[in-house]
C-alpha cells in the first residue's frame, strides 16, 4: 500500500512547510522563495482583518467566538514557520558572511536585504576583530596579504554533509561523488551528500525530511 | 538561531509534530457552522453528524474543547498494526508505514484515546513497532557506505533519531576514504613487492 500524503487543493502552506523544511535540513543556503513569503504575509493580514471583523461583531455568538481562536491558531503556527525559516537563513548568513562577498553564486540566492545584511555583519565582524585582537598584533599578522599561500581561512558551506532525502519523483543519472551514476526512484528515502542532489533540490525532485 | 547548534540542521520532535499535524482527519463535529475560512484552505459547513474532513491541529483543537470526535484514519487499528507488526519482526526490511505515523499516532493517543477502538493496545503496538523498527535501524548501519545509503519506508521522527549519529558516521567514512593513498604511492608500493 501505498502511503503518499493527501494531495491538498490549496498548496501554498504545503509549500510553505517544504521549503522551511529544506532550509532547516540544508548545509548550504537555498534559493530565496520571496513570491512565497510575500503571498503568506499577504493572507496573514487578511486573516488578522478577519479576526477584526468578527470581534467588532456585536451579534458574535459563542460559535463565532472558537472561530476566532482557530484563525488565531493557525496563524500562529505559520508565524512560526515563516520565522523559523528566516532565522534559518539568518543564521547560515552570519556564519558564511565573508564567503557571501566572494560568491556571485550566493549572492544571487539571497534577497536584497539579506545581502546587505550579510555585507554589515561582514563589517561588523572585521571591526571588531581588528578593536579586539587585530590592532594589538604586528602589522604582517593583521590580514591576508595579497601573497598569502595558505588555505583560505574564510569559512564556506560544507556541501559534503549527508542529508535524508525523499524523492518526490523518478531522478535518472544522479552522479555519486565517486562518479557512479544512480537512477533514484519517486518515493525513496537515501541519505545522500549534499552535493550529489543539490540541483535536483533546486529544480524541486527532491525534498529534504 | 535560538536553537543551539547540535539542532541547527535538525528538527526537534515538536516541530515533526507541527509539520504532520498538518495533515487531514475526518472528524464528527457535534456543533453547526458554516464554512470557515483559513489560509491553508478552507473547511466546513459543519453540520452533525456528517463527517468533515479539517487538519489534525484543527481537529485536536476541537476535540480539547468537546466540539468534535475524531475519527481514526484506517492504519491506526489493531488489526492493521498487529499485521505490520509481524512483518515487520518476521522480513528483512522496514515495513510500509505512513511517513509520519509516530507524530500522529502520539497526537491521537493524546487527545482522542476515547474515539479509538481498543486505545492500550494500539498504544503497546505502536511501541512494539517503534521497537523493532529501531533495532533494524541499528543493524542497517553496517551497510554504511561513504556516499549513499537507502532507507526504503523510514518514517520521518526515526529519520531524525538516527539522523545525528549517521550523518557524523558518513562524514567520517568519506574522510577515511578521501584519506587512502593517492594513486601513484600506491602504484610504487605494489611494484615494490
Amino acid at each position: 500500500m501505498d502511503w503518499e500524503e493527501e494531495e491538498r487543493q490549496d498548496t501554498l502552506v504545503p509549500e510553505l512547510i517544504r521549503h522551511w523544511t529544506n532550509e532547516r535540513l540544508a548545509p548550504d543556503i537555498l534559493d530565496q522563495r520571496g513570491e512565497l513569503l510575500q503571498k503568506v504575509l499577504d493572507r496573514i493580514r487578511e486573516q488578522a482583518d478577519l479576526v477584526q471583523q468578527l470581534r467588532a461583531d456585536p451579534d458574535i455568538s459563542e460559535d463565532e467566538h472558537f472561530q476566532i481562536i482557530l484563525v488565531q491558531t493557525e496563524v500562529e503556527r505559520i508565524r512560526f514557520i515563516v520565522r523559523s525559516y528566516i532565522r534559518s537563513r539568518i543564521h547560515k548568513i552570519e556564519k558564511y558572511a565573508h564567503y557571501i562577498l566572494e560568491d556571485q553564486d550566493m549572492q544571487r540566492r539571497l534577497s536584497a536585504m539579506e545581502l546587505n545584511h550579510a555585507q554589515s555583519y561582514a563589517a561588523l565582524i572585521d571591526r571588531q576583530l581588528d578593536v579586539s585582537v587585530l590592532n594589538a598584533m604586528p602589522g604582517w599578522i593583521r590580514r591576508e596579504g595579497p601573497n598569502w599561500q595558505g588555505p583560505s581561512t574564510i569559512s564556506r558551506p560544507n556541501k559534503d554533509t549527508s542529508i535524508f532525502v525523499h524523492a518526490l519523483q523518478d531522478c535518472a543519472h544522479v552522479l555519486l561523488p565517486d562518479g557512479r551514476p544512480v537512477d533514484i526512484k519517486k518515493g525513496s528515502i537515501n541519505l545522500l551528500r549534499y552535493s550529489t542532489i543539490e540541483n535536483n533540490l533546486r529544480r524541486g525532485e527532491v525534498e529534504l525530511v | 538561531m535560538a536553537l543551539p547548534l547540535t539542532l541547527a540542521t535538525s528538527l526537534t520532535p515538536a516541530e515533526l509534530e507541527l509539520i504532520a499535524t498538518e495533515q487531514l482527519i475526518d472528524i464528527v463535529p457535534l456543533f453547526r457552522s458554516d464554512r470557515i475560512r483559513l489560509i491553508s484552505g478552507t473547511y466546513g459547513p459543519f453540520r452533525p453528524p456528517t463527517k468533515t474532513r479539517v487538519p489534525l491541529w484543527f481537529a485536536t483543537n476541537l476535540k480539547l474543547k468537546k466540539k468534535c470526535r475524531l475519527v481514526a484514519p484506517p492504519w491506526l487499528s489493531v488489526e492493521f498494526l498487529q499485521e505490520k507488526l509481524i512483518q515487520e519482526t518476521s522480513a528483512e526490511g522496514f515495513s510500509v508505514l505512513p511517513l509520519r505515523f509516530v507524530e500522529i499516532g502520539k497526537v491521537l493517543l493524546d487527545v482522542a484515546s476515547d474515539d479509538l477502538h481498543n486505545s492500550d493496545k494500539i498504544r503497546n503496538l505502536l511501541k512494539d513497532l517503534r521497537e523493532a523498527r529501531q533495532a533494524k535501524s541499528r543493524e542497517g548501519l553496517r551497510k554504511l557506505d561513504h556516499e549513499m545509503l537507502e532507507l526504503p519506508h523510514l518514517c520521518s521522527m526515526e529519520i531524525n533519531e538516527i539522523r545525528p549519529f549517521f550523518v557524523k558516521a558518513m562524514d567520517v567514512m568519506g574522510k577515511i576514504k578521501a584519506d587512502t593513498i593517492p594513486e601513484h604511492l600506491a602504484r610504487v608500493s605494489q611494484e615494490m613487492e
